[in-house]
């Protein structure tokens, strides 16, 4: 009896811990006082401000950009790896398989170092400057190994079957991809083109070291802004950067409960 | 065979680009370390450097590895102690409330990291909930700042890392299991210790990989939450590259930070492989 009590109050005490300081953010997001500590009443104020500030919206124009790019090539890259891994199987590709957790792995901040000084060093050979080029590619070279890892859970025995089947009934190699590789990794492929982009979208400190000035991406500025305080402004920002990354990622878990029932 | 052709050329693409942007960026970390900061803050590669070995004692980078060591410890440990039972707890629900607990607990996994940690500032600064309800039992005006709201912090963004993987072990376990155990007169709590725990060790090693190695090598929640002052080994690296422009020394760090990875994972791979026998 008393063991169902205590699980329960720490089942409820997790949820609490885990919504509560997300609920009170949204919450004073809309409360007309400066000060968090006191409710004087709602208002819209902090986030017509927002949409007023001229680097907030170049922030967000960057990470846009950044975020939409990066997910196309990782996903070219990343569903091309993972069907291939898929076919082929010898000593490369083992290998392959081993070393595309890497960079899903890797602590963000030796990422980030790495990205550097690979740039500052081939700057001294090549016209490369620091912004949204070096960043673009940063982001990508973390988010193929998610694409790979989350497409090629879903390439399994069955749809080797189907792609046999397809092919004794004269399909060639292009019909096989069209009209059975692609319908079947369908929802995986719409989940990790939502996780790449929500990925890139929140990365913080790889985007800090590579990008340069005129080209900070929106989390990185507010970043900044968060370092200087708890401020209505980084309220409402923050508060619309997580309903953003919420509404995704709610998208990618139905997505992929979806295809654990079919 | 023109069939074998294609399928080398889909992955093809991508393993050069991986090769050319992650591969070869890594190796320029090792030559970074053997480099030398000149007084102009570039870094000098006429010849190997140790600088960079020699710095780690005179920073005093020993105390940071070590606090960070501990602090991802108790980490590890507070998410462990309440991470478990919330594993155990939804592991009994039924299917839809088991589903909608997964659910509300994924959302955080994957959601704004950044937006996470600010909420987590209002909680502790000064006149915040927290800071109030502590302020009760001890004399603080401002929680913000301290190695407290540090770890605090930390365990409130990494607690899912551990949940998730624990249920998933739990899950897996069956139950006529646990039902033998009782027919041959355990009581609960040696089958919960020698049925329960013991097959759910795997997802236990693996939250304890998940939590303590991003714990250990976190920039931007001892940045906002244990502010400027208070050094951990990810914003020591990061102040050596953007502040102190010490490439060589903050290269070497970041490969300390990898290194305890490495390790970690290996030890994840050893559990798996024992289990496997």
């Amino acid at each position: 009896m008393n063991r169902t009590v205590f699980l329960k109050l720490n089942y409820i005490f997790v949820l609490i811990f885990i919504y509560l300081p997300i609920f009170l953010m949204v919450g004073l997001s809309f409360n007309e006082s400066k000060y968090f500590n006191q409710w004087t009443g709602f208002t819209l104020q902090w986030y017509e401000q927002l949409f007023q500030n001229q680097n907030i919206l170049n922030a967000l124009y960057n990470s846009m950009i950044v975020a939409v790019v990066s997910t196309f090539l990782s996903i070219l890259f990343g569903f091309g790896i993972a069907l291939y891994l898929f076919r082929v199987k010898n000593r490369f590709t083992s290998f392959v398989e081993k070393f595309i957790y890497v960079p899903i792995v890797i602590p963000d901040v030796t990422m980030a170092a790495m990205m550097l000084v690979f740039f500052i060093f081939l700057s001294n050979y090549l016209e490369i400057k620091l912004g949204i080029a070096t960043t673009i590619i940063s982001h990508t070279a973390f988010n193929i190994s998610f694409v790979t890892v989350l497409i090629g859970s879903k390439l399994t025995r069955k749809l080797r079957v189907l792609e046999e089947v397809a092919s004794d009934l004269y399909a060639n190699h292009f019909q096989v991809i069209k009209q059975v590789t692609l319908p079947f990794v369908m929802p995986a492929l719409l989940a990790s083109i939502i996780l790449s982009f929500v990925l890139s979208f929140d990365e913080v400190v790889i985007s800090m070291f590579v990008t340069g000035p005129g080209s900070t991406t929106l989390p990185v500025y507010v970043f900044s802004m968060i370092k200087k305080g708890v401020t209505p402004a980084v309220n409402s920002v923050s508060s619309l950067m997580l309903i953003f990354s919420l509404i995704l990622v709610t998208g990618v878990l139905l997505l992929s409960r979806k295809d654990n029932l079919k | 065979m023109t069939r074998n052709k294609l399928n080398n050329i889909l992955g093809l693409p991508g393993i050069i680009f991986l090769s050319i942007f992650f591969f070869t960026p890594s190796l320029f970390i090792f030559r970074y370390i053997f480099g030398s900061r000149t007084r102009t803050g570039k870094t000098s590669f006429d010849k190997i450097y140790f600088d960079s070995f020699s710095q780690l004692l005179d920073f005093n980078v020993v105390p940071i590895i070590n606090k960070s060591v501990v602090t991802a410890f108790f980490v590890t440990l507070i998410c462990f102690v309440v991470g478990y039972p919330f594993a155990y707890y939804i592991k009994k629900l039924s299917t839809t409330m088991k589903y909608f607990s997964l659910f509300l607990i994924s959302i955080p996994f994957l959601t704004n990291f950044l937006s996470r940690t600010y909420s987590w500032k209002i909680l502790v600064s000064k006149n915040g909930l927290i800071t109030k309800y502590v302020s009760m039992f001890y004399d603080v005006s401002s929680l913000l700042f301290t190695d407290f709201a540090v770890v605090l912090g930390m365990v409130y963004v990494y607690l899912p890392f551990m949940i998730l993987p624990i249920f998933t072990s739990l899950e897996n376990i069956e139950d006529s299991l646990l039902e033998s155990a009782k027919d041959l007169y355990a009581n609960p709590f040696k089958a919960f210790y020698y049925v329960t725990f013991k097959l759910s060790l795997p997802g236990v090693i693996a939250g304890v990989v998940l939590t303590f190695i991003p714990s250990l090598g976190a920039y931007i929640i001892p940045q906002i939450l244990g502010g400027s002052k208070s050094m951990y080994l990810g914003n020591f690296t990061v102040l050596q590259f953007i502040q102190a422009s010490n490439w060589p020394l903050g290269s070497l760090v970041s490969l300390i930070i990898l290194l305890f990875m490495v390790f970690a994972i290996n030890l994840l791979f050893k559990f798996e492989g024992q289990r496997n026998l």
